[in-house]
């Protein structure tokens, strides 16, 4: 140690990431929950970050060493999650919701092998009502599961809760929220062993934002019902927060927990496994976590996305629950190291997706529809040669995909850009179309499709 | 060498249909003047194409709005062009894009364009790390940079706009360095700043003040990306107060493709007195420069016969002027303690867009 440094100590929660930063705004060291270092005299700010909440304070470094320094949040460091834990609140409402949660889980007929999604729904008494439109579907569209019918509430009435427990076969489920043309839709994987708990809660309004609770779900796995004093608990959330913002901080280092503790939590894996592929580094860490993941939750389309162009091509079918994941899928569509098998819900997915939420969320309306896409370079050609004339006569019905392709083709083919692209033209086809767009190649045979049919609709139409 | 870099910089203040901002032509004509600055970008002049607001008598009918997005992309197609006939390996790219911005997808940010309306924003904006991502893939650049000071509000409706050029997938792709004002789904914020009190976006304040001497330098005198970074983010978050109810704080996010890449950032030293005779600055258009404050002024004042003093955690610091009842410091940026004889104390950060420093003491 350099005489005139001076040891310091963290001392923060599991889940508390802690940032030191220097006069001049440069961040000398951070960390995640205890950890230790040294620093020369002077002040600095330390910033500790839990889930959404940021507290910063100040603390010295003396120029003469009375001993460690030990640096600490001065405040509880609260934040909202959709998981009910004590530290929530402690309320008699909340002690009721925990228990609740907890009592509720366990009541499942489940074998050793079978599996349960549990969907647990709280508010707090000033919150608005709980809009119980909340049900499950297995893939083929058989209701499984309806809160708004079989949910166990505090108060018929005005419930702050409801919670739905559904023993099902391992598998792949649509959980959708809302009515008629306003229905969300998500999946949530039931696996062999496991209770799937999916914890929700209403949305404040934010600027610009569009609450939905599935937005902000919280879902973990289980063996034994939901256990709110489990430690692990909190790190999950910080996973999921983390996977939310893009945080790799904390991911790393609830990795290295992972590796190096009994491994009892698929969802935190998975949650720090993705957040930590985002960053784009393809740490040795997460190999073995992969390893770990793929013998807990065998089949799970989120731990199969994390493989994708390090192995033999992914087949798709299903989508996953992370958005990261679809993105992964995305990608790998247009080098084939992802194959979505033709007429499945991964392929039927839309390009405009809810944003704002580290879970694949959709519009049940935008579904595309099942679709004989046929030879798309021959619809691709076909298109092309109505452009000349189809900017005139553009069909009214198109959908938004089409629209933005439309809108997209007629651009290339403007004279302004031809002759500048002429010598760097590539051919246009459905990998060049899904690139440019960010999209699925899938996706994009579907839109393709469907433009031609329409333009051919459209040409029909004014020639009669 | 920067003699082979290119910029491209668009400021966006008139919104006909969206509304009108204050800072973005101002900060893109700052940036552009760091970027021909000598001992900043060190970009020729030539190389660095600007698109701004015009100076409107009145507003413009929507349709009739510039810039627009066909406008730069022409230009974007021109270089690319020229590039390719040039058969010669550019460095750095910069993208610069300030405006009213929105954001689809957590990785992306797009700038709208003037002529954008509600429910007419589909084609009428430049997504920026899509451009970014595709110029870094034609490999005619070894770096390429985007900042952007836009909100990333999302528009769940709005279909991306692809980049008008091809994937040009061939050689290794650039590297890439990406500076967003806020984070996904997030405002940023601007606010008046500097002797005319001009509106200046906070992220580009703090971007230009890192790059003129805020940001910790190396012995060549350049910026990392890391110290701009951890610079631009404690900046930004010292200066975006008063915040209303709901409204989470802007934090600007910065992400470079390569964690191992030593972006550097300024003219190393004496490379800027080799071109000052080249490169002449085209003047900032009446803006006043981002620059870090000289210093920032903290007073105080005493009553009933109650002292104070100040410490940086290493020494004493004496007032600059202590007149009767009044102590004021000048305060390069930073961290202090200031105590007060009855015992009282208040910790005081000097930084940041605002050069007075308030304490509550």
């Amino acid at each position: 140690m350099s005489l005139s440094e001076t040891q310091f100590s963290v001392d923060a929660g599991a889940d508390v990431e802690t940032f030191i930063v220097s006069p001049s705004y440069a961040v000398l060291q951070r960390g995640v929950g205890k950890f230790s270092g040294k620093l020369t005299p002077g002040i600095y700010k330390v910033k500790f970050r839990r889930g959404t909440v940021t507290h910063e304070q100040f603390f010295e470094i003396p120029a003469v060493a009375t001993g460690i320094v030990v640096l600490k949040p001065s405040v509880p460091l609260m934040y909202e999650s959709a998981v009910p834990t004590l530290e929530s609140g402690a309320t008699d409402t909340s002690r009721k919701q925990v228990a609740a949660a907890r009592d509720l889980s366990r009541r499942t007929q489940r074998s050793a092998s079978g599996s349960n999604i549990y969907l647990f729904f709280h508010r707090n008494p000033d919150a608005p009502p709980l809009d119980l439109r909340l049900r499950l579907y297995t893939l083929d569209e058989q209701l499984v599961g309806d809160m708004q019918k079989n949910a166990e509430c505090d108060d018929a009435a005005n419930p702050t809760f409801a919670a739905l427990s559904t023993d099902v076969p391992p598998g792949a489920y649509r959980l959708r929220c809302g009515d008629g043309d306003d229905v969300l839709e998500q999946i949530v994987i039931a696996c062999s062993g496991w209770q799937t708990q999916v914890f929700l809660t209403p949305q404040a309004e934010e600027e610009g934002d569009d609450p939905t609770p599935l937005a902000a779900a919280s879902i973990l796995m289980g063996r034994d019902g939901f256990d709110p004093a489990n430690p692990l608990l909190q790190l999950a959330e910080a996973a999921r927060v983390a996977l939310r913002y893009e945080r790799t901080t904390m991911s790393r280092e609830l990795l290295t927990r992972l590796v190096n503790e009994k491994f009892e939590s698929p969802m935190l894996g998975i949650y720090a496994a993705h957040a930590l592929a985002a960053s784009g580094t393809r740490d040795p860490l997460l190999e073995q976590v992969l390893d770990t993941l793929e013998s807990q939750v065998p089949g799970h389309p989120d731990v199969a996305a994390l493989r994708i162009g390090t192995g033999p091509q992914v087949e798709i079918d299903v989508p996953p629950m992370l958005r990261s994941s679809w993105r992964a899928i995305t990608a790998g569509s247009l080098d084939d190291s992802v194959h979505i098998q033709e007429g499945s819900l991964a392929s039927r997915l839309p390009a405009s997706l809810w944003p704002g939420t580290p879970w694949l969320l959709w519009s049940q309306r935008d579904l595309l529809p099942l679709l004989d896409t046929g030879d798309v370079g021959a619809s691709l050609s076909e298109i092309s040669a109505a452009l000349g004339t189809a900017a005139d006569a553009m069909p009214s019905d198109l959908t938004n995909s089409e629209e933005a392709l439309f809108s997209y083709l007629v651009r290339r083919s403007s004279s302004d850009f031809t002759s500048s692209l002429e010598s760097l033209e590539r051919p246009l086809d459905d990998r060049a179309i899904a690139r440019a767009f960010g999209t699925t190649v899938a996706q994009v045979k579907n839109t393709v499709s469907g433009l031609a049919g329409k333009l051919r609709m459209t040409k029909v139409s004014s020639s009669e | 060498m920067a003699h082979e870099d290119h910029a491209f910089v668009v400021g966006i203040n008139t919104y006909p249909d969206l509304g009108s901002l204050g800072g973005p032509a101002n900060d893109a004509l700052d940036f552009r003047e760091w970027l021909l600055a000598p001992d900043g970008g060190n970009v020729p002049r030539d190389n660095v194409h600007l698109f701004v607001s015009p100076a409107y008598a009145q507003v413009p009918p929507v349709l009739d709005a510039d810039p627009r997005a066909e406008q730069i992309e022409k230009k974007f197609l021109e270089l690319l062009s020229q590039l390719q006939q040039s058969g010669v390996k550019a460095r750095r790219l910069y993208l610069y894009l300030a405006g009213h911005g929105f954001s689809k997808e957590v990785d992306e940010a797009a700038l709208l364009m003037a002529n954008a309306a509600k429910g007419m924003s589909t084609i009428l904006h430049i997504p920026g790390r899509a451009y970014a991502n595709r110029w870094a893939k034609t490999a005619f650049f070894d770096e390429v940079v985007l900042f952007m000071d836009c909100c990333r509000e999302d528009f769940k409706m709005t279909q991306p706009r692809p980049p008008v050029f091809d994937d040009i997938s061939g050689n290794a792709a650039a590297e890439t360095f990406f500076g967003f004002a806020a984070k996904w789904s997030r405002a940023s914020r601007e606010g008046p700043w500097g002797p005319s009190q001009q509106m200046r976006g906070i992220f580009t304040l703090g971007l230009l003040a890192g790059l003129r001497g805020g940001a910790t330098r190396d012995a060549n005198g350049q910026v990392s990306h890391i110290s701009l970074a951890d610079f631009v983010y404690n900046y930004v978050a010292k200066s975006a107060v008063n915040l209303t109810p709901n409204e989470k704080a802007q934090e600007p996010q910065f992400t470079p493709s390569n964690l191992m890449h030593a972006w550097k950032f300024n003219a190393p030293n004496g490379e800027a007195a080799e071109n000052a005779a080249v490169i002449a600055p085209a003047g900032a258009g009446g803006v006043d420069l981002a620059v870090p404050p000289a210093f920032y002024v903290l007073t105080v004042h005493t009553n009933n016969g109650t002292t104070y003093q100040l410490t940086d955690g290493k020494a004493q610091i004496p007032p600059n002027v202590q007149a009767a009842g009044t102590y004021t410091w000048h305060l390069p940026q930073g961290y202090y303690k200031l105590l007060r004889s009855d015992g009282a104390m208040a910790w005081v950060e000097a930084g940041g867009m605002k050069e007075t420093l308030d304490v509550p003491l």
